[in-house]
């Protein structure tokens, strides 16, 4: 099933990307066109033989669905607000949260006060590598 | 010329020199290690501090952390699976799962002493055999970039440990993304969905952490960590222990060497460096193995042959850079721009009239790989023992954290974080797929090198009636192409080889079929 | 119970959080006119290159960082905005503040090819302000050197003889090189295949190894191949003092000065006195004899083209590239 899955989903891909196709020269396609149709021939193969050859799903995960829902939503907030808060309160909100996500008690204030620590550590640590050492550009606060 | 190159070796013994040697390693090592920052971008910065100094101790300082850089990239790809330079993508493969199963001190051994190998016998091509090396990597035109490009696809027949069909669907994939943005020839903007932002396409390294790194940390999160158990390292502290590993790591020369030799050439061709040459190597180190099934899933072998090619790739590039003025990687563009500054021009003159400080560089490039070695094992091992010893709840958002970092250093732009967990999330739903990453990041590094040899090849062949004739015609070519094609067939051989299967069971999802389980 | 824990916890966090979002902030403010120009600079100023960190823009970027710094008094820190052939670089310029804070590496003829060809760049030519352009590389034909071409006349001819199969390197698509070959082509009437090489690092070896007739690249390769090539013509307005054996396009009969010019820009609104102390800034820089030096010594021409001037030379580029790619159809 969830070869028949991934095998559209690749000749979906391919369907978009031909559908984009806006050549203004002879060389636009050249290399792209022959890479978007082979994509397309695999990802039906791939479809086809996912259904032909179905089996029991030796597939067993061993990374619970829910946990996965919530590290994919944290990081995802995480980024989103990065432009908003800027690296500095970004990081120490996140990574905090972060920390507190993966107990599995909740924590005592000392763990929390260590979490917090950790986390202006780690993110402070690279802030000032990166800006001062570097000299390198992080995102900024800018609310 | 025996006694230019004994006043080399011997400068470098100069106090200051070593001071800076040391300085150069490990701060390259450190650059080298964390994701988003290439060992150009350092050398770039580095720049205004060369203009205080004389050209000598300038270059040395270049040299050292460039050498150093490369090395550091292992680091953490080894520790979190996340190559520090594209040029330890390759390391990844063995070096996490080694990691994972505790052995990551050995891992880290591996990387060293890999490097330091590599690094000496890349030096040692450019001393003695920089003119016919030079002369040799001009012979490759654009055809031939285009089959080297397609040799490299190949490595995905290797390196698909589940299925060829879906490690072919990965590569495709990755080619096809490496096409969005400003074709290479005609100019075309393609792909960019109606957006500005992707003109300039989507950069390597937030791919490589989106499809390395980010699945990582969503495992760690969603599990809680609790594999953490599995990383408290297994081996016994005694007394010969680190000679012991030392031994372990070397006890194949022939993959050290033929894994060097494969970065000195790859080296030499300007428009492939380290990125290339570490997965190159490790394609052929699984190839000649006895054991090609343990590879990917902590073969030691697989760490040496990745780091000994990327650090030969210091030497090897520097042959053109230094004779024909033709920077072989992007930081040998750096070094040439300083060697410029300096009113130093290569060539064959530069060797005559510069001996002194061209010899007392290229032993420092020498030296820097050797002080690789103790830096590298007390700093990498304390990394080690200090990343190996973090609670996974610090550790899952720190990696974040440094993936953020790198994602954004490159460009400055906010975009790239977006792609990164973009990449990232698409990443984790194909592992879970069985898709593996490699063939995806092979796409997205060959496809260029692909697409631009083959424009143009066709343009430079215009004045003959049928182009494309000059693909199949250039003897360095059909060399190439032979090549491809045995490393293309050489995993169906194999096994049908060994297992007397019909070639109907290529078709099976599950191919090629893991011949022993490492539990 | 969880809640309520959660929120306690929070809180101190956030608190925590916003106390460092005052330490850490310190991007630009929105100008308030000329009257800002008054004590600028006051804090450090970003120099941004739109390309990637080791090419030509990047080493004069840094040759010119401490002459900079000493004029203006304050930090000039050097980044890079890599992407699109600079586009993604100058398209962003176009929604920086134009406080005069961030100055950003711009090359001729690229912010003018890159509107003129995409349907999209990102940027018009006349969305940045260019402050001062101070150095160029005039382009440049060089053939092999044991290749049987030894004039331009002999180029013209061999070209003439077989349309289409004399092949021109150079570096980059809509790059001054690019139009350049496509320059001589129309004037020469010929037809010359370009071909691109990203950078002159992979289109040098190209020529050295005979995978193409000839290379249109620019004036710092010559000295840097020495005897390995000859250069049979130079798109400058007299022949060069670094290179006095190298007749000029103009002296064979060709009108053809061009090259690429380097200089920075800044956001068209930035107010004018403060664009004033820039120029001034980079005039002074550019007088300095130790940078002279460095820029000849890399081949470089050192060139000083205030913002007047600087939109002056666009427009009349403008006004030889337009109907020159009109005429070959490149664009309508």
């Amino acid at each position: 099933m969830v070869n028949v899955i991934s095998g559209l989903a690749f000749v979906v891909f391919a369907g978009v990307f031909w559908v984009q196709r806006n050549y203004t020269s002879e060389f636009g396609g050249l290399f792209a066109d022959p890479v978007i149709i082979v994509m397309a021939v695999l990802g039906l193969v791939l479809a086809l033989l996912g259904l032909v050859q179905r089996r029991p799903s030796e597939h067993k995960s061993d990374v619970p669905l829910a946990g996965v829902i919530r590290a994919v939503l944290l990081l995802v907030a995480w980024v989103a607000l990065l432009p908003t808060l800027g690296y500095v309160v970004d990081g120490l909100v996140f990574f905090v949260l972060a920390a507190l996500l993966m107990r599995d008690h909740r924590p005592s204030l000392k763990g929390l006060a260590l979490d917090v620590g950790v986390s202006v550590g780690v993110v402070a640590v690279l802030y000032l590598v990166f800006t001062w050492v570097l000299v390198v550009q992080l995102p900024e606060f800018a609310l | 010329m025996f006694d230019l190159l004994l006043n080399g070796f011997l400068q470098n013994f100069s106090p200051y020199l070593l001071l800076l040697l040391l300085t150069g390693t490990a701060s390259g090592m450190a650059v080298g290690a964390m994701p988003g920052l290439s060992a150009t971008l350092g050398l770039a910065l580095l720049i205004p501090f060369t203009f205080a100094m004389e050209p000598t101790p300038g270059l040395v300082l270049l040299g050292a952390f460039y050498m150093g850089a490369i090395y550091g990239g292992s680091f953490t790809a080894i520790l979190v699976n996340t190559p520090g330079t594209p040029s330890s993508i390759a390391t990844t493969f063995d070096g996490y799962p080694m990691t994972k199963q505790g052995r990551s001190e050995e891992a880290i051994v591996a990387a060293t002493m890999g490097s330091l190998v590599g690094g000496l016998i890349g030096v040692v091509a450019l001393v003695f055999l920089a003119p016919p090396l030079a002369d040799f990597s001009l012979r490759f035109g654009p055809q031939e970039y285009f089959w080297i490009a397609i040799f490299g696809l190949t490595i995905i027949a290797t390196l698909a440990s589940k299925s060829l069909l879906k490690g072919f669907l990965g590569g495709a994939l990755g080619l096809l993304i490496s096409t969005i943005g400003i074709a290479p020839i005609g100019g075309d903007v393609r792909f960019t969905f109606g957006t500005p932002l992707l003109q300039g396409g989507v950069p390597l390294v937030p791919a490589l952490i989106g499809l390395f790194t980010i699945p990582e940390v969503i495992r760690l999160i969603a599990r809680r960590g609790r594999e953490e158990a599995e990383m408290v390292t297994t081996e016994v502290r005694s007394k010969g222990h680190l000679w012991g590993l030392i031994r372990k790591v070397l006890s194949d020369p022939v993959n050290v060497i033929r894994s060097s030799v494969i970065g000195v050439i790859v080296g030499i061709l300007p428009g492939a460096g380290g990125s290339v040459a570490n997965l190159v190597a490790y394609n052929e180190a699984k190839r000649a193995s006895p054991h090609p099934e343990r590879y990917g899933k902590g073969e030691v072998q697989g760490v040496v042959a990745s780091e000994s090619a990327n650090n030969a790739t210091v030497g090897g590039g520097m042959i053109t850079t230094l004779t024909l003025g033709v920077p072989g990687t992007p930081p040998d563009a750096i070094i040439l721009g300083v060697l410029l500054l300096q009113g130093l021009r290569p060539g064959a003159e530069l060797f005559q009239t510069q001996g002194k400080l061209v010899y007392t560089f290229i032993f420092a490039i020498a030296f820097s790989a050797v002080m690789m070695v103790p830096v590298g094992l007390i700093a990498g091992r304390a990394l080690q023992r200090g990343v190996v010893a973090l609670p996974a709840r610090y550790l899952a958002p720190s990696i974040f954290v440094l993936s953020i970092v790198g994602a954004y250093a490159i460009r400055s732009n906010v975009t790239d974080v977006y792609l990164m967990l973009l990449i990232g999330l698409v990443g984790y739903l194909m592992a879970v797929a069985d898709f593996s990453p490699a063939p995806i990041v092979l796409g997205l590094i060959l496809g260029p090198i692909a697409e631009t040899g083959l424009g143009q090849g066709l343009l430079t062949a215009a004045g003959s009636n049928h182009p494309w004739t000059s693909f199949f015609t250039r003897p360095l070519s059909l060399v190439l192409i032979a090549l491809s094609l045995l490393s293309m067939l050489w995993p169906l051989y194999r096994q049908l080889r060994g297992r007397r299967i019909s070639p109907a069971a290529t078709l099976d999802l599950d191919w090629p079929p893991n011949e022993a389980k490492v539990d | 119970m969880r809640r309520t824990v959660f929120a306690r916890t929070m809180a101190p966090i956030l608190a925590f959080g916003l106390l460092a979002a005052g330490c850490s902030s310190g991007g630009p403010t929105p100008s308030a006119g000329a009257g800002a120009a008054k004590g600028y600079p006051k804090k450090s100023i970003k120099y941004v290159l739109p390309f990637d960190p080791g090419g030509e823009s990047d080493i004069t970027a840094r040759l010119q960082q401490k002459p900079l710094q000493d004029i203006l008094g304050t930090n000039v820190v050097v980044s890079y905005k890599p992407g699109a052939g600079g586009a993604l670089g100058w398209s962003e310029l176009t929604r920086t503040s134009p406080d005069g804070y961030t100055i950003m590496g711009s090359n001729l003829p690229h912010i003018i090819l890159q509107p003129l060809l995409r349907a999209n760049a990102g940027y018009k030519t006349s969305d940045l302000k260019q402050v001062y352009i101070f150095e160029s590389t005039p382009n440049a034909l060089l053939v092999p050197a044991d290749s049987p071409i030894k004039t331009l006349d002999d180029f013209i001819a061999a070209a003439k003889k077989d349309p289409g199969a004399m092949t021109v390197g150079g570096s980059g698509e809509d790059s001054a090189n690019w139009i350049g070959t496509l320059d001589l082509g129309d004037k020469a009437g010929v037809k010359l295949t370009y071909t691109p090489f990203t950078g002159t690092g992979t289109a040098i070896p190209a020529l050295l190894g005979n995978h193409v007739k000839a290379l249109m690249t620019y004036t710092p390769q010559i000295a840097q191949l020495g005897d390995k090539v000859r250069a049979i013509a130079v798109a400058a307005d007299k022949r060069m003092t670094s290179l006095p054996d190298v007749p000029t396009f103009k002296e064979q009969g060709f009108d053809i000065v061009d090259g690429a010019y380097r200089g920075v820009s800044v956001p068209k609104a930035t107010p004018d006195a403060i664009v004033q102390k820039l120029v001034a800034a980079f005039k002074k820089a550019n007088s300095d004899p130790t940078l002279v030096q460095k820029f000849e010594k890399l081949g470089f021409v050192v060139e000083n083209y205030g913002p007047t001037e600087a939109a002056q030379l666009t427009q009349e580029r403008e006004a030889v590239y337009g109907p020159l790619l009109k005429k070959l159809k490149i664009i309508k």
